[in-house]
């Protein structure tokens, strides 16, 4: 197969497409900022260094079945899934008091934070392909999605208490 | 600074915040074919895919019950019942299909 044989693409009405290809988003979840900001303000308050993160852009993957109901239109039902995932850690030397404020011993503290938010999307597309320039498209899409956010947390001060008296 | 009551000894503590929400979106691209049938396709956009409806948790202590989290685990951790997430951004795809009726190059 060689480049010159390609060409902007014209589908005949009636026909069926089957498309799959693989993606990148840059999702914004302002929310898990707002999230990871609060537990770093947590972390500040235990006097350790702020230093977890947000998730960041995703690969992903889609499916979309489609109809060619008219020479412009387009009509289909696409499939879509990504997941967003960061690891995190912070660690240093706290100092512990009592309830009275009065110092008791340095010990090492640490935490690390596995994140994850992941979600799964059908929707309904419609697609106009634009008069004159084969292979152009314009779309819009609405459906529901399914996802979901998980994190685990695991460190700390391990070992026993060692301060039991107030 | 760390009190005494802070002290805690989990070793491990997962949640899981499951939920749905609507999506929506809007793109554009091309579709370039290959051979009779075949072609690639690029394409990019915005998407908004709300999951407000995201509520509740659960959690689970890999190593059973904490003998000692108390205030800190829970500052750690609290806030994922009250918050949704919103997954709106930009996305890029690129791909290849088939047609079942052929495609007119």
């Amino acid at each position: 197969m060689s480049l010159s044989s390609v060409a902007l693409a014209k589908r005949p009405t009636g026909s069926a497409f089957i498309r799959g290809g693989l993606e990148c988003s840059g999702h914004s979840l302002d929310d898990l900022k707002d999230y990871q900001e609060f537990n770093n303000e947590v972390l500040a308050d235990l006097g350790l260094p702020p230093t977890w993160k947000n998730v960041g852009r995703a690969p992903g993957f889609n499916l979309e079945l489609g109809y060619q109901i008219r020479p412009a239109i387009s009509v289909g039902i696409g499939f879509a899934h990504t997941k967003h995932s960061g690891e995190s850690s912070s660690a240093g030397l706290v100092d512990i008091v009592n309830d009275r404020g009065i110092y008791q011993e340095t010990r090492k503290l640490s935490l690390a934070q596995d994140l994850g938010a992941s979600i799964s999307e059908i929707t309904g597309n419609v697609m106009i392909w634009v008069p004159g320039a084969a292979g152009l498209f314009l779309g819009v899409q609405g459906g529901g999605g399914d996802g979901g956010l998980q994190g685990d947390v695991d460190g700390g001060a391990q070992g026993r208490r060692l301060l039991d008296s107030r | 600074m760390l009190k005494g009551d802070d002290f805690w000894t989990v070793d491990e503590f997962s949640s899981d915040c499951p939920g749905i929400g609507f999506v929506s979106g809007a793109f554009a691209g091309y579709d370039l074919a290959f051979s009779s049938g075949v072609s690639a396709f690029v394409k990019g956009g915005y998407r908004q895919r709300n999951l407000r409806k995201l509520k509740g948790r659960s959690t689970s202590l890999e190593d059973g019950e904490p003998a000692q989290h108390e205030m800190t685990y829970e500052d750690l951790n609290g806030t994922l019942k009250s918050v949704g997430f919103n997954f709106s951004g930009m996305f890029a795809a690129a791909g290849l299909g088939f047609s079942l009726g052929g495609v007119e190059r």
